[in-house]
């Protein structure tokens, strides 16, 4: 399948919380001053040798009032970053503009919240083994929790979705958005990505001992893992505007499959190539029009090497690259927007992030792994994500105007 | 928005197949549920049979039997299965196990419980590279899954192998989120009318509130219906079944509703029946 030229989808208005800090400007500021925002696990009892990308204070933030029910800490982790950056007005100028119905709502989200299952899990009833009563599981756990949470908590009423491909589940959400936008269900989207810190990321990655006991070393030759971390991304979508328009927008999104291994991704990257050059033919650009690659990058060993083979494949060995999961950690099914968004920075402020916490780039790699940020004009900038089941998806933002 | 059926699967108690059943959703006979079939996974290889948990294997089946009566290369078609939990025996496992002392789960169970597992095992037991989404949303999941599957044959042109599938919650979540039995359907929809294809389908949505989403006729596929989200498609199946036109209304999030305009090719359903 040769995917065909789309017409570009607005960033209208765009806001993330991580572990850099709440709001657009704490992660920018973080990424010019290479301070990481990861540190060793202090998340609940959890006691593995690892570190995490945690956000601060979302244990005294619950979702209160008509909400309530939504209380969990996904759930909380999106109203914090609703609550960033002006976002809820712009939410609401966008309603008043097309109308509620007009408006959609599609979130990624990898686990939901399903910590609140986990802990409810610990309080079972000795005796029967019932859970505590009531649990709210749909309005918590369910994975369009967080779709139902957002749409509410906006106001919105257009059409909603959540989408769970794992680590790439909130780089599809603008895929889906643009469909929808394009076959005129809306005219536009809020989209996001949240995905919480849980116990069964935290045990389930170390099980497969995937898991670094320090902090993550994207593409370094001493690699041994990836860091867990936890973030909230939104974006208001919206077709292009005036013709003088500055702003950010989707050039190009490219989805595909390995078909190779639930958790091991194709050793050459075919399908993360695929989903790359799908991007490309849908933004209409050659390779060489790619300023910026923000890798997927985990720092896991298969990971890197492979996304390395698929990137230079296809780009040669001159496109400057990094990661940016040594500030973030992995976010998991948040990943995909929070690195679109660190993309949309880089074009508008004119820098590209050097790989943090990497030394030693692994001599067996050919693509152009960036270690220090650099100034310099960024026009076009592609941002991947994969995930298990081998679920790749490559987003290519720009200036509407090119 | 239009599309085309080319194919559909079906699974539950009593239920394997969509051209056994035509019968049954024309009213010909009344519906006993029955036990649940054996599920066809054999397309999966050795190692993916024996790792693949209940709602895997319900995918599975559910998106070959849609590629088989489609006569479609299963290699083609972008990939959506929609479910509200997806697995919910391996999520009620690893919740369990993270209340032990020793909170170890097996890595297999770990990647088994992302939601877009069963299209990573469909995907990689056909060899396809094609986009494939996993989506939720809760009770509406089918109505949900339905308009995505559709917009992205649509948008994208290009055919979809869409699969609607739930199984129940073991205890204790049971009874915090009831799903009453296992049940799941699936379609191939083409953008453009093909030699297969079974039905035309047009789908919008609707704000009219004298919309009112359809029931079955049947009183115990009624019951079917409001017990599994997945099976909310339901009246969809009975008016494929139809020989004549006819409207369905599918609930959607207040105030949509999902109007589908439903136009079988009596003619097709027949030498696909016959074959």
């Amino acid at each position: 399948m040769s995917a065909r030229p789309m017409s570009p989808l607005r960033l209208s208005h765009y806001t993330m919380t991580n572990a850099l800090g709440t709001g657009v400007d704490a992660t920018l500021s973080a990424l010019r001053g290479r301070r990481t925002g990861l540190a060793p696990c202090d998340f609940l009892d959890v006691t593995l040798d690892t570190w995490l990308g945690r956000v601060a204070n979302l244990e005294n933030r619950p979702v209160i009032g008509a909400l309530n029910d939504y209380d969990c800490r996904n759930n909380r982790l999106a109203q914090l970053a609703l609550q960033q950056d002006d976002f809820e007005a712009a939410a609401h100028t966008a309603k008043a503009r097309y109308g509620a119905n007009r408006v959609a709502v599609i979130m990624g989200t990898s686990t939901s919240g399903i910590l609140h299952t986990e802990l409810a899990f610990r309080e079972r009833n000795p005796e029967t083994g019932a859970l505590p009563v009531p649990l709210h599981y749909p309005k918590t756990h369910e994975l369009s929790s967080v779709a139902d949470f957002t749409r509410r908590y906006l106001g919105l009423t257009g059409p909603t979705l959540s989408i769970s491909t794992a680590c790439s589940s909130s780089a599809k959400v603008f895929a889906s958005a643009w469909r929808m936008i394009e076959a005129g269900l809306c005219d536009a989207a809020v989209v996001g990505g949240v995905d919480s810190l849980c116990l069964t990321t935290l045990y389930g990655f170390s099980s497969l001992e995937l898991v670094a006991p320090g902090p993550c070393r994207p593409a370094d030759t001493d690699r041994n893992g990836i860091s867990i971390g936890e973030a909230a991304g939104f974006a208001l979508l919206e077709r292009s505007g005036p013709a003088d328009d500055q702003g950010i927008a989707l050039l190009g999104y490219g989805e595909s499959v390995d078909a190779h291994h639930m958790s091991t991704p194709h050793p050459e990257g075919l399908g993360a190539r695929l989903a790359m050059q799908r991007a490309l033919d849908r933004a209409g650009l050659n390779p060489s029009d790619i300023d910026y690659i923000n890798l997927h990058g985990t720092a896991s060993r298969t990971n890197d090497s492979a996304e390395d083979q698929a990137v230079s494949g296809l780009f040669g060995t001159a496109t400057p690259c990094s990661s940016t999961k040594g500030w973030t950690g992995h976010t998991l099914g948040a990943a995909g927007i929070t690195e679109a968004l660190i993309g949309a920075l880089c074009i508008q402020n004119g820098f590209i992030p050097g790989s943090l916490n990497t030394d030693t780039v692994d001599p067996t790699f050919t693509s152009a792994i960036q270690l220090d940020n650099w100034q310099q004009p960024v026009r076009h900038v592609l941002s991947n994500s994969f995930g298990f089941g081998g679920n790749n998806a490559s987003l290519i933002l720009g200036r509407i105007n090119r | 928005m239009n599309v085309y059926i080319d194919g559909i699967g079906l699974f539950g108690p009593g239920l394997h197949g969509w051209t056994d059943h035509i019968d049954l959703f024309r009213g010909r006979r009344a519906y006993e549920a029955g036990d649940l079939p054996a599920f066809d996974h054999a397309v999966l290889p050795a190692t993916e049979r024996r790792r693949a948990g209940k709602s895997i294997k319900l995918a599975v089946d559910l998106a070959g039997q849609a590629i088989r009566t489609a006569n479609i290369d299963p290699t083609e078609p972008a990939i959506v299965f929609a479910s509200t939990s997806g697995d919910t025996e391996v999520l009620t496992h690893i919740c369990a196990a993270l209340a032990t002392e020793d909170r170890m789960i097996s890595p297999m169970r770990f990647h088994n419980s992302v939601h877009n597992a069963a299209s990573g095992y469909w995907t990689i037991a056909v060899g396809s590279r094609q986009p494939a989404n996993a989506i939720a949303l809760h009770e509406l999941t089918a109505s949900a899954g339905l308009l995505e599957a559709a917009t992205q044959a649509v948008t994208e042109h290009i055919p979809v192998l869409l699969a609607i599938y739930d199984i129940p919650f073991p205890p204790p979540l049971d009874a915090a989120e009831p799903i009453t039995t296992v049940f799941g359907t699936s379609f191939l929809l083409r953008p453009e009318r093909s030699a297969h294809s079974l039905a035309r389908l047009e789908l919008s949505l609707t704000a009219d509130e004298a919309a009112l989403p359809d029931s079955m006729r049947d009183p115990k596929l009624e019951a079917l219906r409001c017990g599994v989200p997945a099976a909310r498609i339901l009246p969809l199946l009975q008016a494929l079944a139809a020989e004549t036109p006819s409207t369905v209304v599918l609930d959607y999030l207040t105030p949509n509703r999902l109007r589908l305009n439903v136009t079988p090719f009596p003619d097709a359903i027949t030498s696909e029946a016959l074959s």
